[in-house]
């Protein structure tokens, strides 16, 4: 039993009660029991418990620890904004490509350092939800598991979920069971409609604090942001009548009125920081450089490709899985080079997952991948290579390719620092390093996107695309960034009637990502209003049997995704309408 | 000193502690750990530590800062350890005794003037303890109560103590209930945060009761807009509202609710010098007594501190006693007023 002092005050049921742990019984029990561990042990317990006092929040202690994170006044400022005044309550709207994920991770840590948050709770958009963990991990040594099943709620202390996943049963109910410390929500403009099922999950959950996450907390009108203020605060903006003749000047709901009394309000629930001069990134170029594959492996790549679509198109219903996982696979393996594809085709050739036939095919398919000695696309990035004295970031998706391109380029004489998934934290530290000091290439897989800066360079070659498209920001983002004072150049190697050549049909010509800053292209992927990934709506063109059919599904998705983007961009002008002055200006 | 020199001090003295062989070149920390504490640190029997974040990673080099895992693994290695101890202090070589009656407000060099002293050699507890004010926020501290063994008078003392001459003791067939002491030690740290626990408590119910009122404005204000927009027939949209504002409700309460917790960090059991002086006041003699690690003054009557029109120092050499006294003005401390003061407190002491 607990022993309890009440000194606060005379009346004592006013009284705040000091509540003496039970462990003292156990350690006044144990003295004089055989020999203390010296007065230096009792001084440095005495020390550790002093070092790892909670102090309130008057500065961020967790800096020093953080791995891979710049350190910017604007989100320092705003966690400290957070912890103090809006005591872990916050809608966080800075502007996209400011850093709202590090300043989420910041207050979280800051938290967890203190030990006021052993659980947390982080719902994304599936796509992110690997982002999001990688981030975590890498930036803040937070670790979070992803939700699999049902039994994670108990077993994760740190989880991580779709809210389409959370939100349904039984998810759902073993959710609101838990007492959060911490939710944040991602993308939190889902939770835009206090009717939908996204935003009474979320506001059934026990929490004490919350972060909702969002570029553009209007989408279309102003009730909008009452529903997300009110999910924070309930009675913030006042009740909804009274926030309609207060703050609301049209029928439709999408012009404000009181404007300065409504950005107000919003100061004490809402940090929204925007993109100041010293913010302003310098231009960034892109060359595409398109490549005519040799006739070996254009019969490859066609014999490849023929031998997903037969698969993709041939099964009765729907592809098991595993099966279609591995057609994308392959089928991205031979944009990327006959290696990669090689060693893939070499596994596949015994898979169950295909018929004796088929791995007759896949054989054959391998063979001839391991006949060709030398790729294309090597060449060209050779000349390019030649054609500057810069250092140079050469991204691939695979480890084989990237050691083919190592080997091609070290016979050349360029000094390499490779990095990829398989080396150790250390490891890794230590490719940018060398790449810093004195190598000319950083050879890298896509892990090489997270967390790194890499900021010291300006030029990037994508060897290969990956077909989702965020991971092609992710390359980019590693040196068009925050620090970068050149201009920047994307060189996208590509060849010609491929679905490489699909993917910049849409993603250059049609929305020209290579323009966007970085987080504006994940808005407007997620206004597709598909409920297939990206990945997936590429696959699903590419395995069409007839070429017509095939040009008419692409123009389709082109045109949702022009259409995709011009809505970002309305969205984008309507909530700086609203939101400008409630904005402070970030400074580099 | 910066927190990263703090951390560095504190890591090498405990890494030697328990036997770790270490090199420090003035960048990196170089380790030869013993197999015993491989395990508790997770760490190789090679390593090397940085305290630096931009050098982690070099030479393999593991980070020590705050929220490092390295400094976890470190801080619960030293709190696992020394949780309690018996120790003699030497007799200072300074007049030490005089020294202290001097630096007392209530006493001055005047006062102890052509004392005798007697001095003898006495027990004497101190119980560290740990305490902790939670709402949605935290607020912590670190607080020393030294204790008679019989439990008759206890004072908070200041961090850091002073550990020169301190060596590890035996006592044959110490059997004491620490009972009494330590309830003493209770009362006086109860008494010492008092004030930074009510203006806490103050604090998280001023939080509590303007969500509440925002609360109940927001829901209450939302159901008399439903009834008035659809007069009937709205039944069980208000009783979603209303169950919706029940919910809220309660965290608000989970979340505003104050604690205030103290756990035992360790105690040290010491034989101290001390000696006993009786003073000639005014008002006949004054028996007090003084003991040579905490230089506390104990044996003033409440009426000799409360009636001096002496200024008391900002900053005190020892805590003031709490017991028997009706002014007991030792630390209302916020956490870390706690070491800022005993810095202070100990650059004045003699020999220090």
């Amino acid at each position: 039993m607990s022993t309890t002092v009440s000194e606060a005050s005379p009346s004592a049921g006013s009284s705040l009660s000091l509540v003496f742990d039970d462990a003292d019984q156990a350690l006044l029990a144990s003295v004089a029991r055989g020999p203390g561990d010296g007065p230096r042990a009792w001084y440095l317990n005495a020390e550790a418990h002093r070092l790892s006092l909670v102090q309130g929040f008057d500065r961020l202690v967790s800096w020093p620890s953080l791995r891979g994170v710049s350190r910017y006044e604007h989100q320092e400022r705003t966690a400290l904004r957070v912890l103090r005044e809006m005591r872990g309550r916050a809608l966080l709207a800075d502007e996209v490509g400011l850093g709202k994920t590090v300043e989420a991770g910041l207050i979280l840590k800051e938290y967890a350092i203190r030990g006021l948050v052993r659980r947390a709770l982080i719902l994304t958009p599936p796509a992110l939800r690997t982002q999001w963990q990688e981030e975590m991990r890498e930036k803040f040594s937070l670790s979070f598991e992803v939700l699999r099943s049902a039994r994670d709620w108990e077993r994760s202390p740190f989880l991580l979920a779709s809210l389409d996943t959370a939100k349904r049963e039984p998810h759902a109910t073993l959710a609101r069971g838990i007492r959060w410390d911490l939710v944040i929500v991602d993308e939190a403009h889902r939770l835009k409609n206090s009717l939908s099922r996204n935003w009474r999950f979320v506001a059934g959950l026990r929490k004490r604090y919350m972060l909702l996450l969002t570029a553009t907390p209007i989408q279309n009108d102003l009730d909008e942001l009452f529903n997300l203020v009110s999910l924070l605060k309930p009675g913030q903006l006042h009740t909804y009548d009274e926030y309609l003749a207060r703050y609301v000047a049209t029928l439709d709901h999408r012009v404000p009125a009181r404007v300065t009394e409504l950005r107000g309000r919003l100061r004490d629930v809402m940090v929204r920081n925007r993109r100041g001069i010293s913010f302003t990134l310098p231009p960034r170029r892109v060359h595409s450089l398109p490549v005519r594959l040799t006739p070996e492996e254009r019969r490859l790549y066609d014999d490849v490709t023929g031998f997903v679509r037969d698969a993709w198109g041939t099964s009765s219903g729907r592809l098991p899985l595993p099966a279609r996982l591995t057609l994308m696979v392959l089928q991205r393996e031979i944009g990327s080079s006959t290696f990669a594809t090689a060693q893939t085709l070499a596994k596949l050739e015994h898979s169950p997952l295909f018929g004796r036939e088929e791995q007759d095919r896949l054989a054959a398919l391998r063979r001839e991948a391991e006949a060709i000695r030398d790729n294309v696309k090597a060449t060209h990035l050779r000349s390019f290579l030649r054609s500057s004295d810069e250092k140079v970031l050469v991204f691939t998706q695979y480890l084989r390719t990237l050691e083919y391109l190592r080997g091609v380029l070290e016979a050349d004489g360029y000094s390499i620092a490779a990095y990829h998934g398989g080396l150790s934290p250390r490891a890794k530290d230590e490719a940018v390093r060398a790449f810093r000091a004195d190598r000319r290439i950083f050879l890298s897989t896509e892990a090489g996107g997270e967390g790194r800066n890499l900021q010291f360079a300006r030029t990037l070659v994508n060897y290969d695309l990956p077909w989702n498209p965020l991971r092609i920001e992710q390359r980019i983002g590693r040196v068009h960034r925050l620090g970068q004072e050149k201009e920047v150049h994307v060189v996208n190697l590509w060849a010609t009637d491929t679905v490489e050549e699909y993917l910049i049909e849409l993603l250059d010509r049609k929305i020209h990502m290579f323009e966007l800053v970085v987080g504006e292209l994940d808005l407007i992927l997620g206004d597709l209003g598909a409920r297939k990934s990206f990945e997936d709506l590429l696959m699903e063109i590419w395995t069409l049997k007839e070429a017509e059919e095939r040009r008419a599904a692409l123009r389709r998705l082109g045109e949702s995704l022009v259409k995709a983007r011009a809505r970002y961009e309305t969205v984008k002008e309507r909530n700086d309408a609203v939101l400008k002055d409630a904005s402070e200006e970030a400074a580099a | 000193m910066k927190e990263a020199e703090s951390l560095r001090a504190f890591a090498t003295a405990l890494l030697e502690d328990v036997g770790t062989e270490v090199r420090d070149d003035g960048t990196f920390l170089w380790l030869r750990v013993p197999d015993a504490v491989q395990a508790s640190l997770d760490l190789p029997g090679q390593t090397c530590l940085t305290f630096d974040a931009d050098r982690a990673g070099e030479f393999d080099a593991e980070l020590v800062a705050p929220g490092s895992y390295l400094l976890e693994k470190l801080l619960g290695l030293a709190t696992r350890r020394g949780r309690w101890d018996v120790a003699r202090l030497a007799t200072p070589p300074e007049d030490w005794a005089l020294e202290a009656l001097g630096d007392c407000p209530e006493i001055g060099p005047d006062g102890a003037r052509d004392v005798v002293p007697s001095q003898t050699e006495e027990l004497l507890f101190l119980f560290a303890f740990r305490t902790a004010l939670t709402s949605d926020e935290k607020r912590e501290g670190f607080h020393l109560i030294a204790v008679t063994p019989d439990g008759s008078e206890g004072w908070a003392v200041p961090w850091p103590l002073q550990e020169q001459g301190l060596v590890p003791a035996i006592l044959p067939g110490f059997s004491q209930d620490l009972g009494p002491a330590y309830r003493t030690a209770q009362e006086i740290l109860g008494q010492g945060i008092r004030e930074d626990m009510e203006i806490f408590r103050r604090s998280c119910l001023t939080s509590l009761e303007e969500e509440v009122r925002r609360i109940f404005r927001y829901f209450d204000g939302t159901v008399a807009e439903v009834k008035e927009a659809a007069p009937s027939g709205a039944e069980d949209v208000i009783r979603a509202i209303e169950a919706e504002r029940d919910r809220r409700l309660a965290e608000a309460l989970e979340r505003f609710e104050p604690h205030a917790v103290a756990s035992l960090c360790s105690v040290r059991v010491l034989l101290v010098p001390t000696v006993h002086v009786t003073l000639d006041r005014g008002t006949g003699p004054l028996a007090v007594t003084i003991d040579a690690l905490t230089r506390h003054v104990r044996g003033l009557p409440a009426e000799v501190k409360e009636a001096g029109p002496v200024p008391l120092p900002a900053d005190p050499p020892s805590g003031t006693p709490l017991r028997r006294t009706t002014a007991g003005r030792a630390p209302g401390r916020s956490p870390r007023g706690s070491t800022e003061r005993s810095r202070s407190a100990a650059s004045r002491r003699p020999g220090s």
